[in-house]
């Protein structure tokens, strides 16, 4: 950057000219005790719960807890922001509740809960900042979500499909590849008009940094912001970056465009509201979390929404994790955000470790809404689907002890299968609808039971490749119809039986 | 921390009552010698807060030995015993005693950066009682970190009118410009 010094000169002219200052009444208190980035404070008589205050050497704090005799705050920072402070020091109100810079600026930028960057690209360049905390839309304001989400995951956009503006648990042991398939999911939204937020609470700063490196890599970072709340933030931001993020996310949903938004992982985040509420001697509840800890996930995820037309028709879909123990689903945090959620999408250490990836149990997994939004080609192909699944893993169960079967239900053994096999996808490797609409058609109507099992995942590469060199035409038809009519499903049929002539022979 | 509460709420209240009536300096007053009454009479707080003497008993006692005291403040020890708030009686005392013994006026603390004359100090005086319709026992100190100017910190207000606050508000305006 090159600067002209008459022109700081002259700006900074102008600044003294007009500057004045006028006496200024504050309210004041003063730290009566201070730990574990909690102080409380006496006085401060006319402040707000909610509302920023100022300790000294420019430290900031939020009021959270309203007494009898004394206020207790929050204070903000990195690495135990409270050293600075101690006992008797003067706090002051500023009249303001917390807010975060929002809008354009902040893609591919790397932010702190409170929304300061912590990438080295300089400050953030926007006037517009909302606040943290804002209601949800209401009633009135929202319509029921009608537009797909594509994940370019076969097994979520065919078996659980998301759409714009609903709310979908990604819930799961650790290791189950659960921040992989958010990672895939906004790799998918290249070129889709969906900006996306990834917030990180409480994760490792190593973790923050391969992501971000990797959504660069992928060209994914130009449309992402990530709120980071690494866990050597204090418990106060990792409580906040959720919040933070949200509102991001808001800007994007009022002035009508898309956005979506993921929380990684609300577990962590019920851990660091439930350290502050203990520490604000709030009395403990189940598993000691605050009698709040359901609204403080419910009012977050409410704000996820599909805007009606007259607002603009924008949407913030919002895809929370949450990490259990030993698949114990049946925890506090986790069944509070599966009854919050339109749906969940359950990963599975079996399953992982049986190299079915991404690992997701389809038994368990549901979507609530997101059928409606689903598109008609992928409906044609996915119905089926379902069901030949339901029954292998019925039949899977039933054959394990090694009964005789007859030959339906070894055809039904074999369908199910390839059609595991057929769901199986590789990580950063998500694919477009089309594609996923050609191979699942291929699955659904047993083009693949001839083939052995070991050789679906290298056919279904090689099927693309064939597909796009011999008939691109196809893949465009189906993306543009977005429904497989007759004319369509003849061609397919006779591609794949080209292909597979090729396949045979070949292999 | 409870009972102090406790103390400050009745005490406001008695305070706020008794303004209108017998007038802030007799209620302060009345409530010393109370207090007075009771350390030398340690049997006499015993009788109050028995749990075998009735109601009506007490009342009658209370009206035979503060008779010199006012009505108002014999009915406040009265309602003292009909909420079961006697045992504070000692606290509520001795608040009425540290917030009130000056009267109305309010504690307050000036800073300079350099001594005043006193002319000048009590005109600020004047200024700000005027302001905050408060009565001020002002307190100065001197704070040379200041620069110039004044600060004023009255209970929870903070009236910050230092050279020190308007260098720091210049600094944090230098500071927010952008160049285009």
């Amino acid at each position: 950057m090159d600067l002209r010094p008459e022109e700081v000169t002259s700006v900074i002219q102008k600044e003294l000219e007009k500057y004045k200052t006028r006496l200024r009444m504050e309210s004041v208190g003063n730290v009566i005790q201070v730990g574990d980035a909690i102080a409380r404070v006496y006085g401060l008589d006319d402040v707000m719960m909610g509302e920023l205050v100022q300790f000294p050497n420019q430290v900031m704090g939020m009021v959270l807890n309203l007494e009898e005799d004394s206020v207790g705050t929050v204070i903000f920072g990195p690495d135990n922001p409270d050293r600075d402070i101690k006992e008797g020091d003067v706090v002051k109100r500023t009249g303001q509740i917390a807010q975060v810079p929002v809008g354009e600026a902040l893609l591919g930028r790397v932010v702190g809960a409170l929304g300061k960057p912590i990438d080295d690209k300089g400050p953030v360049a926007t006037d517009k900042y909302r606040p943290l905390e804002s209601p949800a839309p209401s009633v009135v304001q929202r319509q029921a979500v009608k537009e797909p989400l594509q994940t370019g995951i076969k097994a979520i956009d065919a078996l659980i499909p998301i759409g714009r503006g609903q709310r979908e648990l990604i819930i799961g042991d650790r290791q189950t590849g659960k921040t992989a398939l958010v990672i895939d999911t906004i790799i998918n939204q290249k070129d889709k008009g969906v900006y996306c937020i990834y917030v990180a609470i409480g994760q490792k700063m190593a973790n923050i940094v391969s992501m971000v490196e990797t959504l660069k890599k992928y060209g994914a970072l130009e449309y992402t912001t990530i709120v980071s709340a690494s866990s050597r933030s204090s418990a106060s931001q990792q409580y906040l970056a959720p919040y933070a993020g949200c509102a991001i996310g808001e800007e994007f949903l009022y002035s009508g465009k898309h956005a979506l938004i993921i929380y990684d992982d609300l577990s962590k985040h019920a851990q660091a509201y439930r350290q502050l509420s203990l520490l604000l001697r709030r009395p403990p509840g189940r598993e000691a979390y605050p009698g709040d800890i359901f609204y403080l996930h419910s009012r977050l995820l409410e704000r996820a929404a599909k805007l009606n037309n007259k607002l603009g028709a924008g949407s913030l879909t919002a895809i929370p994790i949450v990490e259990t123990q030993a698949g114990d689903i049946t925890s506090y945090i986790p069944t509070n955000l599966i009854s919050i959620t339109d749906g969940q999408i359950y990963l599975d250490t079996d399953l992982f470790y049986g190299d079915v990836r991404p690992a997701i149990n389809v038994g368990l997994s549901v979507s609530r809404v997101g059928g409606k939004a689903q598109s008609k080609a992928m409906q044609q192909v996915a119905g089926k689907l379902r069901l030949d699944l339901a029954q292998y893993r019925e039949l899977q169960t039933f054959t394990q002890f090694g009964a005789e079967v007859d030959k339906t239900t070894q055809a039904q053994l074999t369908r199910g299968a390839r059609m595991v096999e057929t769901l199986k996808q590789g990580q950063y490797n998500p694919l477009p609808l089309a594609k996923q609409v050609m191979i699942l058609y291929v699955g659904t109507n047993g083009l693949l039971d001839d083939l052995p099992a070991s050789q679906i995942r290298k056919f279904e590469a090689e099927f693309y490749k064939f597909m796009e060199k011999k008939f691109p035409d196809l893949e465009r038809q189906i993306q543009t119809k977005q429904t497989l009519d007759d004319a369509l499903m003849k061609s397919l049929d006779d591609a794949v039986a080209l292909f597979k002539d090729n396949f045979k022979n070949q292999g | 921390m409870r009972e102090q509460i406790v103390a400050k709420r009745y005490a406001e209240a008695f305070l706020s009552y008794t303004k209108a009536s017998i007038g802030l300096a007799s209620a302060v007053g009345e409530l010393e010698k109370i207090k007075l009454i009771l350390f030398e009479n340690p049997d006499f707080q015993e009788f109050l807060e028995s749990l075998e003497i009735v109601y009506s008993e007490k009342c009658q006692a209370i009206d035979k030995i503060l008779k010199d005291f006012s009505e108002e403040t014999r009915t406040f020890v009265k309602v003292l015993l009909e909420r079961d708030r006697i045992k504070n009686i000692i606290g509520i005392c001795d608040y009425v005693r540290i917030n009130y013994s000056h009267g109305e006026a309010v504690d307050a603390l000036l800073k300079t950066s350099y001594p005043l004359d006193l002319e000048l100090i009590e005109k600020i005086k004047t200024k700000l009682e005027n302001r905050l319709k408060l009565k001020l026992n002002l307190h100065i100190e001197i704070d040379a970190d200041l620069l110039g100017g004044i600060q004023v910190t009255v209970g929870n207000t903070f009236i910050d009118g230092s050279v020190r606050r308007r260098l720091e508000d210049l600094k944090e305006q230098l500071e927010s410009i952008r160049l285009n």
